[in-house]
């Protein structure tokens, strides 16, 4: 029978007491204001990132760049922000991330789909692109399209885990068995060098960005590459935009009214032109949250 | 490998430094649970006695870093959203306390029943017995088995780097990223970690010698 | 918040990556016992170099963490023309770091059959291999499961870190699912009562291991 006995109940009571206390203190506080209201009050705004080029990244000095921080930091400066926090977390963590409060918005280039739409609210998108593939040199399986990696018998496909690919891959009818998920794409073209997959699939800037940094003779973007055509003809493009929790409305009018000045005036184009986007990646009037989000 | 990558040591040394830092808070987290949890499965109410027996075995039973998802991602969609370094020392910590209050329950345990029985003889009141007699004896039974469970505690921080918090592990992904030097980057966060868990097991060794002598 | 149907929806998808959990669990286990044989063999060989090599990997491999091995053998070694599957990598590092603390068992074991033992035999002209296989390894094994079975399930425990190297086992599924439905909740409380259920099972087996082979206390 054990020797400890009641009195040291009590003590250890007010301790628990105390480590409650504690950790309470920890929980964040409910917010009176609003997130437009704070960012103007205390001029400052967390942004969330999954530090990939050119979307949102940290360079070597520490400063938060990226086409979609320039264009938070531009739209919001009109609204009193001076300083911009990063918020490096794993690309699927972005979403639990901004609805449990860690930063207020995401800056890491997600695109505009369906099902985001029910998790998180989105602003207008901001830049249009294309998809593409990386291959090892010389594209051994000769793969320039989605459907060649569905028809494909064996090929396996390397994407990042969360991102709007893995939804264009199953589409295409490519098989799960036959898509390997990394948490980001310098880690999936690792995999295509250790030859785990045959070609990984992003898009294209993304792409274009990690060859360059990578300076591999080994691997090669892979050309000419057949975009995804959607059901209206056109050729499926992903939008870029500002994820913001459901309950900021007034935040979303405020950049949305921000973001259209700026596509109207060419400032918008200059920002991203910065990163290696050109007029091709703009967005045009008609491309809206609201039209995007419908499934 | 030409030059020795020195470059890459600042930013891996910060994160080190975090390692460090999760440790030493989760260290102290862990060892008061451990004395709460097994002080409430010594407990004469029955309730408690259970609370705490699931509490271990569920702890102890599943994996660290799906506790560590679960507070992560999981608790927030119920209101309670702590920032990544409280979560790591919560939930590292609780994990950790699973098997620490194992740890005080032996040495309680250990201790040989005729020590309360001498300190009867000697008119020594209870307070006393235990403040002079019980507890000294439990904590040296128990500091080898403590010793061991810190060097399990620093091994483990690399897993909170799943939960995004920029540790070693963390630091050495992300340089990877930015660097693509792969070899370099992960044989120095291999060499830190056994600088810093290396001196540890010496020390744990030295302590076991030492609380021999008093068995 | 927690959508009972969905949850259950997953249940053949999750059922496939416990699958894979398993294959993990009795690969690395397999391979962990047979690592810390060769390692306890090598440090009984009285070769000390061979000594020296097997200690150091031994104490280099409880010093660091299994994950930063994980990342090493998966990321690193192919470019020197080391490559394998990620389930296989994953089943292969399970073996390497768990074989070293295996080791101590096989230590312990067979340090605990009486000097007795091997003064008899010698003194019976028993061979060495004869030795080591009627007398000491029959005397050493029965102590020696109730730990093994410990690490077992250790090492089960240890399964989920595989999904940080893409392994499809029921944590990289829960993942995988979270990261295409943005669901967290279902996905990750089905995995977790899923690897709880056959932790619990294997607490249960432990137990009756521990009953028959414990050594008895002195």
């Amino acid at each position: 029978m054990p020797i400890i006995h009641s009195h040291l109940h009590r003590r250890h009571f007010l301790a628990g007491s105390a480590a409650l206390a504690v950790l309470g203190s920890f929980c964040s506080v409910a917010r009176a204001d609003s997130t437009l209201d704070r960012i103007k009050q205390t001029g400052a705004v967390a942004v969330g990132i999954a530090n990939e080029k050119p979307y949102g990244f940290v360079e070597t000095g520490g400063k938060l760049v990226g086409a979609i921080p320039d264009v938070i930091f531009a739209a919001l400066e009109p609204h009193g922000l001076k300083d911009m926090k990063a918020e490096i977390v794993e690309f699927n963590a972005l979403i639990p991330g901004i609805n449990a409060n860690r930063f207020d918005i995401i800056g890491a280039g997600m695109y505009i789909r369906p099902k985001r739409c029910e998790a998180i609210a989105f602003t207008n998108p901001v830049t249009r692109a294309g998809y593409g593939f990386a291959s090892l040199k010389g594209n051994p399986k000769n793969l320039h399209s989605l459907k060649d990696l569905a028809q494909s018998a064996d090929a396996i496909v390397g994407t990042q885990n969360g991102s709007a690919q893995v939804e264009e891959l199953s589409k295409a009818g490519v098989p799960t068995d036959r898509v390997v998920l990394f948490s980001n794409a310098t880690e999936a073209l690792a995999g295509m060098k250790a030859k785990r997959v045959d070609v990984i699939y992003f898009p294209g800037l993304e792409l274009g960005d990690l060859l360059k940094t990578a300076n591999d003779p080994e691997v090669e973007r892979v050309q000419p590459f057949q975009q995804v055509i959607g059901d209206n003809g056109e050729p499926e493009f992903g939008y870029s935009a500002l994820g913001l929790r459901k309950g900021d409305d007034d935040l979303r009018q405020a950049l949305n009214a921000e973001i259209a000045k700026m596509l109207e005036s060419g400032r918008l184009l200059q920002i991203i032109s910065k990163y290696g986007y050109g007029a091709d990646e703009l967005p045009t009037k008609d491309d809206t949250a609201d039209r995007l989000c419908k499934p | 490998m030409n030059t020795p990558p020195f470059d890459l040591l600042p930013q891996l040394l910060k994160g080190a430094g975090v390692t460090l830092q999760v440790t030493g808070l989760t260290a102290v987290v862990a060892l008061i649970l451990s004395f709460l949890v097994a002080f409430a499965r010594m407990a004469p109410m029955r309730l408690l006695r259970g609370a705490a027996t699931v509490y271990v075995e569920v702890l102890r039973g599943t994996s660290a870093i799906v506790q560590l998802f679960y507070l992560f991602f999981i608790l927030p969609a119920f209101g309670l959203s702590m920032g990544p370094l409280t979560t790591a020392v919560i939930g590292l910590g609780m994990n950790m306390s699973a098997y620490g209050s194992e740890v005080v329950r032996a040495g309680f345990t250990a201790v040989p029943r005729n020590q309360s029985e001498a300190a009867a003889a000697l008119a020594l009141n209870r307070v006393q017995t235990y403040r002079l007699v019980i507890i000294p004896q439990a904590l040296v039974i128990m500091m080898p088995s403590f010793g061991n469970l810190l060097i399990e505690l620093i091994k483990a921080t690399s897993l909170v780097s799943l939960i995004t918090l920029t540790e070693l592990t963390f630091s050495g992904r992300q340089m990877v990223v930015t660097t693509g030097r792969s070899f370099q980057v992960w044989g120095l966060v291999l060499l830190i970690y056994f600088l810093m868990a290396y001196p540890l097991t010496r020390l744990v060794g030295r302590i076991e010698r030492y609380a021999a002598r008093f068995r | 918040m927690f959508e009972l149907g969905f949850a259950i929806s997953l249940i053949p998808e999750m059922l496939r990556g416990l699958w894979v959990t398993m294959i993990a669990t009795f690969g690395g286990f397999a391979l962990a016992l047979l690592v810390g044989s060769l390692l306890e063999a090598g440090r009984r060989s009285g070769v000390s170099a061979l000594q020296s090599v097997c200690n150091g990997y031994i104490t280099f491999v409880r010093c660091t963490p299994l994950l930063v091995q994980l990342y090493f053998v998966f990321y690193v070694l192919p470019a020197y023309g080391i490559r394998f599957r990620a389930l296989t990598t994953g089943i292969i590092c399970l073996g390497l770091h768990i074989g070293a603390y295996i080791a101590e068992v096989y230590r312990s074991g067979i340090d605990a059959v009486g000097k007795g033992q091997w003064d008899a035999s010698r003194s019976l002209g028993l061979p060495l291999f004869a030795t080591w296989r009627h007398v000491i390894i029959p005397q050493a094994l029965p102590p020696m499961l109730p730990p093994l079975g410990n690490f077992f399930i250790g090492l089960f425990k240890e399964t989920p870190l595989l999904a940080a190297i893409t392994v499809i086992d029921v944590f990289g599924t829960a993942n995988a699912i979270a990261g295409r439905t943005f669901r967290y909740n279902e996905p990750y409380t089905v995995a977790a009562l899923m690897l709880l259920a056959i932790s619990l099972l294997a607490a249960y087996g432990q137990r009756r291991l521990e009953r028959r082979f414990a050594k008895a206390e002195g």
